[in-house]
C-alpha cells in the first residue's frame, strides 16, 4: 500500500518536473515562445501562442477548440485535431532532451604536471594556463599569445590536459567538464566561457548569451556583426580597428543579463590568409607574425592583437548587422525584420537557459535595430558603418 | 401517394467557397511554425578550432616556425 502510494508520487513529482514553462514575446506580426524544455524558441502564429497560453493555463481543450472553429467558421472536429497537436507538443510532450544526466567526473583525478605552462595578464588579473601537450596549448594559446608575461603570482590557474581522447577542463583544480576531441570547440567555448566569469566577475548565471559574432564600438556604444564563416565578419572589425573603432570582441562576444550590455572579450583577431592582402597595409606586423595552419579545417590563419586594452569594458548594444561580403556587390545597406534576424542569430549562439534571462534576452532582442549588410569595397564598407553609429541610414 | 420533396442542395455560391477557403487557408497559417533552438553549450567557431585525429592523439596543427 505504503509503495502504491509513494510510487504514485514520484511519477507525479517526474511529471511536474517535465511541466514547460512557456514566455510570449511579440515580435513583428509573429509571436516568439519560448519553452523551459530544451531552452527552445519558437515563431508562431499570434493566434497559435494564444491557444497554446490557454492550453498551459488548463483551459479545457474543448472550449478552446469550440471557440476557434466559431472564430474559422470551420467543423469542431478539425480545430480540435489542431488544439489536441499542440496540446501534445507542448503541454503533454515526451521526456526533455535536456534531462541528460550530468557528466561524471568524480572518477578524473587532475594531473599534478603539466609540460607547458603560460602565464596571461587581463587587465590586473594573471591566469596562469597549464598544458599537458603542446597540441593542447595550441587549442588555446594563439589567441591569448599577445597578453603572455613571464612567470608570475597568479590569480588564478586554469588546467588542459587529455585522458581517454577527451579533452578535460579543471580550473583552480576544480573539474569543469571534459569533451570528446571532436567536440574541441565546446571545450574551447568553456575555457572562454570561465575567462569572461574571471575577468567580469560574473558567473554563468548571469549571462544572458554568448554570440558568434564580432563587436564594434565607437567607445559609447557597440555594434555586433554577425555571418557565416567567410562573410568577413574579423576582416571588417580589422579594418574598423584600423578606423576608429574599437574592438570589444572577435567570435565570443558576452552579453550580461542585468545591464544587456556586450562585454570586452580579450582575445586575438584571427585574419584567414585571404584576408591578409586587405589588411597589411594597416597592420604591417602581420606579414611577420606567426601562422598556424589548422590542416583538416583546411585554414592557415594569423592573429592580430585587438586595439582595446581595457578588458573590463562593457557597452550598450546599438543594433545587430548580418555582415554579407559578395565580390563585386554594391553596397547596400537595409533594415531588415526582426524575425528574418531571430532566425539567423539564435541557432548559432548560446542563449542562457534560465527562465529570467531568457525573458530578459526577448526583450532585449525586441527593441534591437537589425541590419543588413552587403559590400566588396571595404572602403564603402566602414563609411557605412560610421553612418549606422551615427544613425544616417 | 408519394409527395415529390425537394432535396437540399449542397451546392454552395462562389461568395460562400471563397469565404471557407479563407478559413481555411487561415487555420493552415496557424500551424505554421519555426523551431529554434540555440547552442546546447558555449562554443567558438572559425578557423580556430584545429583539427583533432582519431585515436589519442591531437592533430592537424602546426606553426610556420620560419616566422617570428
Amino acid at each position: 500500500m505504503y509503495c502504491f502510494i509513494f510510487g504514485f508520487l514520484f511519477l507525479k513529482l517526474v511529471n511536474l518536473n517535465i511541466q514547460a514553462i512557456f514566455l510570449l514575446k511579440p515580435i513583428d506580426d509573429k509571436t516568439v515562445l519560448w519553452s523551459s524544455r530544451d531552452n527552445q524558441y519558437l515563431v508562431l502564429e499570434n493566434t497559435t501562442a494564444l491557444l497554446v497560453s490557454k492550453l498551459s493555463k488548463g483551459i479545457a481543450l474543448e472550449d478552446i477548440s469550440r471557440e476557434l472553429s466559431q472564430e474559422l467558421s470551420l467543423p469542431i472536429k478539425e480545430t480540435t485535431d489542431f488544439v489536441l497537436d499542440l496540446k501534445k507538443r507542448f503541454i503533454d510532450p515526451g521526456p526533455s532532451k535536456l534531462l541528460n544526466k550530468p557528466e561524471s567526473l568524480k572518477d578524473v583525478v587532475v594531473p599534478n604536471h603539466f609540460s607547458v605552462e603560460k602565464f596571461y595578464k587581463i587587465n590586473e588579473l594573471v591566469i596562469k594556463g597549464c598544458f599537458d601537450s603542446q597540441e593542447s596549448c595550441f587549442l588555446i594559446h594563439p589567441k591569448f599569445e599577445h597578453l603572455e608575461v613571464a612567470s608570475q603570482k597568479h590569480d588564478f590557474c586554469f588546467k588542459t590536459f587529455t585522458q581517454d581522447a577527451r579533452i578535460f577542463l579543471a580550473v583552480d583544480n576544480k573539474l569543469i567538464g571534459s569533451w570528446p576531441f571532436d567536440e574541441f570547440h565546446y571545450f574551447q567555448g568553456k575555457y572562454s566561457m570561465q575567462l569572461i566569469q574571471k575577468i567580469h566577475k560574473k558567473q554563468e548565471d548571469k549571462w544572458l548569451g554568448v554570440f558568434h559574432a564580432s563587436a564594434v564600438s565607437d567607445k559609447k556604444r557597440a555594434m555586433l556583426f554577425l555571418g557565416d564563416s567567410g562573410n568577413g565578419k574579423s576582416t571588417s572589425l580589422a579594418l574598423l580597428q584600423a578606423h576608429g573603432f574599437d574592438c570589444i570582441a572577435d567570435d565570443f562576444v558576452p552579453v550580461a543579463a542585468q545591464s544587456q550590455e556586450i562585454y570586452s572579450f580579450p582575445a586575438a583577431i584571427s585574419v584567414k590568409k585571404t584576408s591578409l592582402e586587405t589588411l597589411l597595409p594597416f597592420y604591417p606586423e602581420l606579414g611577420d607574425s606567426k601562422e598556424y595552419d589548422f590542416k583538416v579545417a583546411q585554414k592557415i590563419v594569423r592573429y592580430l592583437k585587438p586595439n582595446n586594452s581595457d578588458f573590463s569594458s562593457h557597452l550598450p548594444c546599438k543594433g545587430l548587422v548580418f555582415i554579407k561580403y559578395i565580390k563585386d556587390a554594391p553596397l547596400s545597406c537595409e533594415k531588415i525584420d526582426k524575425i528574418t534576424a531571430f532566425q539567423k542569430l539564435v541557432p548559432d549562439s548560446w542563449l542562457s537557459p534560465i527562465k529570467e534571462n531568457a525573458a530578459i534576452f526577448l526583450d532585449w532582442f525586441a527593441a534591437l535595430d537589425c541590419f543588413e549588410l552587403t559590400y566588396s569595397n571595404n572602403t564603402e564598407m566602414v563609411a557605412q558603418v560610421s553612418k549606422l553609429f551615427r544613425d544616417e541610414l | 401517394m408519394l409527395e415529390n420533396k425537394k432535396k437540399p442542395s449542397k451546392d454552395i455560391t462562389r461568395k460562400e467557397a471563397l469565404k471557407k477557403m479563407g478559413s481555411y487557408a487561415a487555420f493552415a497559417a496557424l500551424g505554421t511554425m519555426i523551431m529554434l533552438n540555440p547552442q546546447k553549450a558555449q562554443a567558438v567557431s572559425g578557423p580556430d578550432a584545429p583539427a583533432f585525429g582519431g585515436g589519442d592523439g591531437i592533430r592537424g596543427v602546426r606553426i610556420d616556425r620560419n616566422k617570428k
